[in-house]
Order: structure tokens, then sequence, then C-alpha cells
């Protein structure tokens, strides 16, 4: 599904080296890392925001490695929601199918899907981003990057903000919609313990490079 | 008791020392106005904390002295310690109300404009006061409210030197015509700044380049460039008899010296770093990662900057175009050498000075900083407003 060869790239004191990965169809993977492993940059470089200076990235056997980021059909989401603060909420999840050109009624029809998939009911759409509690942030943020049903998502360290609550909450619909969806997802997190109860795979990062990828042992 | 005592047996005598230097009715009112002074002492004693007579006596004796003593004015005297009496209890009141006293009676010429500057700096005092810990901060503000002084002085008093009629009949046909060719070149000059503008404070915000710091400097090049050699530089550029302006004349039958095309050329160059300047750091502002967020939705560089980074940057560059508006309006001398005719508001003004002399000038000038701030202020609001609707507070 995703496949990193040999990845590279530097950007000023702090590269990235010999990458190499491989995630399959439907997989929850874990990636985790120190601050300042990288981790960042390597989800960001999938994602196409970043084009390597070394190597290739395979998704779904087709070669991105020179791909803009708009093409790749990647979902993306931050540490922080960056909910874009011009928008309201349905706006800001409806973004991504407006770029592409999708009509109104695919968008309504979609938008309905996400609500009742994230259980976003509670939400009132007009509302300006701000109002919004950090949970209720996160999961719009998820649905964003939903709403143009990519085959991939990553997130970095996407509860880092949340209290143990909402949390939780973020998880069991991550892992719901692995194992619903069949949605392939890269999960970054500095908390191994965290990681190891969510995902089947753990790439350890150190210093711009994956020095281990942990099998992790479902009961 | 003892106090009471003290007081009345006190200021009576003083009363009818004064009341042999004064004719009957004022000496009546006089004796009113201390009466109502020592009622007002002794109730504030009674219902004030803090009440200190000897404060409070401090007060009148400074009325007494600069009034009537030197002032010689008894019946201000009077009335200002009706006023005293009562404001005591309010003592922010009391500030406003010396400093109109002082205004009014040391710098009696330029009261208005004196009283405006003064009570402005009062007012930002008190709230450093009422926030108790920022001793230093009003330190550092006093000492750098002297050159807002310095900006605030000459333009109130010239605000106050015309009678509203004098102005009226100032705002003749020749007036109006220079504000209109001036308001519509500066419009025109801003809207193509902006056009051109904001690309590049895109580009500089957002790449990375080895020229980075030349175009940098570039931008501020125009603030630094005196304006007279400006107008020299443009005018050797599209002047009549150079290459450029032959060109020009021939092929379009348009020339840039003497029309409205070499005032807005000289506006651009004038103008354009305000606009360049903001914008940059209205798009350095805006946060990198809701680009990325943006081009992972699916939204190509150029829907990203029109759904994302402009909306998101629009309240910093209005400020820009207000204030590259404002600077093309007052342009002056590098018009002077490229485009003296049609004249613009700031060429009029110059030739009325030179023509008749400084009192024909006034108004004229009064009309024109009134205007300039007036669209200033409007153009401000207006950009809050609009920052208030994207932000959807």
């Amino acid at each position: 599904m995703i496949e990193l060869i040999n990845l590279a790239r530097s950007w000023g004191n702090f590269t990235l080296s010999n990458i190499n990965l491989n995630v399959t169809k439907g997989e929850f993977f874990g990636l985790f890392g120190h601050n300042g492993a990288g981790k960042t940059l390597l989800m960001e470089t999938i994602a196409g925001i970043w084009i390597p200076q070394e190597g290739q990235v395979w998704i779904n056997g087709k070669e991105l490695t020179n791909m803009p980021p708009e093409e790749r059909n990647i979902g993306f989401v931050y540490q922080e929601p960056l909910l874009f603060p011009h928008l309201s909420v349905k706006e800001n999840i409806c973004y991504g199918l407006r770029a592409r050109r999708f009509t109104k009624e695919h968008r309504e029809q979609r938008f309905a899907e996400l609500v009742e998939l994230l259980k976003l009911n509670q939400i009132s759409w007009r509302k300006n981003v701000d109002c919004l509690s950090g949970g209720e942030k996160q999961k719009v943020a998820l649905a964003r990057a939903l709403a143009g049903s990519p085959e991939v998502i990553l997130l970095d360290e996407p509860a880092y903000s949340l209290d143990e609550q909402s949390c939780q909450i973020f998880y069991s619909l991550l892992k719901d919609l692995n194992q619903r969806k069949k949605i392939t997802i890269i999960l970054i997190s500095h908390d191994y313990v965290e990681l190891k109860g969510l995902v089947c795979r753990i790439g350890i990062m150190q210093s711009g490079r994956i020095i281990r990828i942990d099998e992790v042992v479902s009961i | 008791m003892l106090w009471r005592g003290l007081i009345l047996s006190g200021i009576l005598p003083f009363h009818l020392l004064l009341s042999s230097l004064l004719d009957l009715g004022t000496n009546l009112v006089l004796f009113c106005a201390n009466l109502f002074f020592l009622a007002c002492g002794f109730l504030y004693r009674k219902s004030l904390n803090n009440f200190r007579w000897s404060v409070y006596l401090a007060g009148y004796f400074l009325l007494f002295l600069v009034l009537f003593a030197l002032g010689n004015r008894p019946l201000i005297f009077i009335l200002t310690l009706f006023i005293y009496s009562g404001l005591f209890r309010i003592p922010w009141l009391l500030g406003y109300f010396f400093l109109f006293l002082f205004s009014i009676v040391v710098l009696t010429g330029y009261w208005i404009s004196s009283l405006i500057v003064f009570s402005l700096f009062y007012f930002i005092i008190l709230e450093f006061i009422k926030k108790r810990d920022n001793r230093f901060l009003s330190f550092m503000f006093a000492v750098g409210f002297f050159i807002l002084v310095l900006i605030l002085l000459p333009l109130l008093n010239l605000l106050f030197q015309s009678f509203p009629q004098t102005l009226l009949a100032s705002f003749n046909q020749p007036l109006r015509e220079a504000l209109a060719v001036s308001f519509a070149t500066a419009f025109t000059s801003s809207l193509i700044i902006l056009i051109f503008g904001v690309p590049l404070a895109f580009c500089m915000a957002r790449a990375e380049f080895t020229a980075k710091p030349i175009i940098d400097a570039l931008i501020d090049l125009p603030i630094l460039v005196p304006q007279t050699a400006v107008g020299i530089g443009l005018l050797l550029l599209l002047g009549p008899k150079t290459p450029v302006g032959e060109f020009f004349s021939r092929t379009f039958g348009i020339s840039f010296a003497g029309s409205h095309l070499g005032i807005i050329a000289c506006q651009i160059f004038v103008s354009m770093p305000f606009l360049v300047r903001s914008a940059i750091s209205a798009f350095e502002s805006v946060n990198l990662k809701l680009e990325n967020v943006s081009r992972a939705l699916g939204a190509n560089p150029f829907q990203t900057f029109l759904r994302v980074s402009l909306p998101l940057a629009f309240p910093g560059i209005f400020n820009g175009f207000i204030l590259s508006f404002c600077r093309a309006v007052s342009e002056v001398g590098s018009l002077m050498i490229v485009a003296y005719r049609p004249s613009t508001i700031g060429i009029h003004l110059n030739d009325i000075f030179v023509q008749y002399g400084i009192s024909e000038a006034i108004p004229i000038t009064v009309v024109f900083v009134i205007i300039c701030l007036w669209s200033f202020i409007v153009l401000k609001w207006s950009y809050e407003i609009r920052k208030r609707s994207i932000l959807k507070i």
C-alpha cells in the first residue's frame, strides 16, 4: 500500500535518510519517536508537502514521488486541529470537496455521511470554529481529512492537546475507521504504551531514521 | 470640632480681608462660594475615608493664587471654586479640571490644542495607574509621549486656526478639482500597487532564495530616496524627450509629463513600500501549516492562495492599502517635477502659499488635513468591520 524506498531529504541541518517502510493495505501503523526525531517531516513527505531529494514514494502501486499533495488524496491531520478560522464548521469539512469541484448534492451527501460516521450531531454547523472544544475541533479536522474518501490517513499526534476522555473517544473512532472502512492509518505518537494498545506495528524513529519496526502481538 | 473652629476662624477673616477689595455683588457670591467650599469640606470629612483638610485647602489656595492674586479674575475664581468643591470627591475628574484651568490660564492662545494633548496624556497615565504595577511603563510612556506631542500639536493648532465660514469659502472650484485629481489618482495607483504588490509580498513571505535580502532592500528603497530625486528619475525615464516617453506618445498617444499618468507613476513609486510591507507581514502571520492542510485536502496552490492565505491576510493587506493610499494623496515633491499640472491638492496648496502667502493657505491646509484624516479614519473603520466579518467575531 504505502512503500517508501531509500527516502532522503535534508532541511538545513536536519536530514531524513535511508527511510524504508512498507505498510500494507488496511493496516494501522504507529510511528514512535522523541521530539525532533523527524516524524512530522516524514509524514509531510509522504503527504507530498516536501519532495524527497532521493528515493521513491509508492502508494497503491503508483509512484507518487514528484506528485503535488493535492493530487495524492491522502488525509492529513496535524497535532493542532488547524481548522480554517475564517470558515464555518461545515465549510471546513467540505473544503476539500469544494476544491475538487464536487457538486453541491454530492457535498451534502458526503457531509451527512461524515456526521453519521464520526457522531458529530451535537456540533452546530454554522458556528465559528473557535466556539468548539478541543476534542470537537480535532474531530472536525478528522472529518475534513476524511471528506475526500482517502485510502490513507496520516495523523501527527492528533490527541496531543486532548484530555484523557476525549483522547480515548478519538482513538476508538480511529480504530473503528480502520476496522470497518479498511482505511490505512499511520499514527504518530511519542507515547509507546499508548501506541501499543492501538496498532499492529510500530516504527521507531531516531534522528531522521527508522531504526526498528516492532510487531505488536494482539491478544 | 477643633478643626472646624480653626478653619472657620481662618477662612472668615480671610474673606473679610478680600471683601474690602470687591464690590457688593461679587462679595456676596464669593461668600456663598466660600460657604459652599466649607460645607463640601465637612461633608467629605464624614464620607471620604482618606480626606485631608490640608490637601483640600491647598487646592483652594492654588486657585486663589493663580486666578485671584496673579490672574486678577475674581469671578472666574468664584466659579472654579464651586466646581473644585463639587469635583473633589472624584479625583480623576478634578485632574481634567486642573488641566483645563492650566491650559486656559497659562497657554491662553493654544488652550484647545494643548488641552487635548494634556488630556490624552493624562487619560493614558490614569489607565496605567489603575493597573498599579506599571510604574516603569508609565515612565517609558511619558518619555515617548514627547514625540507624539510633536506630531499632535502642529496638527491640532492648525485645525483650530480657521473658522468654519472661512473653510467653506475656500472650498472653491480649483480646490474641488484638485481634490478630485488627488483622490482619483491615489486610488488608481493604490489599486495598481495592490495588483502587483500582493503577489510579490506572497512570494517574499513564503519563498527562500539567495537574492531575497536584495529584493527586501529594494522594497524599502522608495522610502530612502528623496522625493525630488524620485521626480527627476521618473522624468529621465518617462519624460517627453526620452526613448520610453517617445515610444508611449508615438504608439498610444499618451504622455507622462504633466498628465494624470505622470501623477500615478510618482504615487506608485513613493507609496509602494507601505502596501507591500504590510502585505508581507500579513502573509507571514498566516500559519504555513494551514496552507499545507489545504494542499493535502486537494486544493492546488492557486486555490489555496485564494481560499486560505488571501482571506486570512486580507486585514493586513487592506491596512497597507490605506497607508499607501494616504501616502499617495500627500505626495508633492516628485509631482512638482514630473506633473505640476493637473494640480493635486498638495500642489494646489503650494501654489496658493507661494502666490498669496500663509494667511490664504491656512484654510486650504485645514481642509486638506481634515479630508486626509477623515478618509484615513473612514478607511480604518471599514477595515475593522471587514476584519470582524472575516474572523466572525
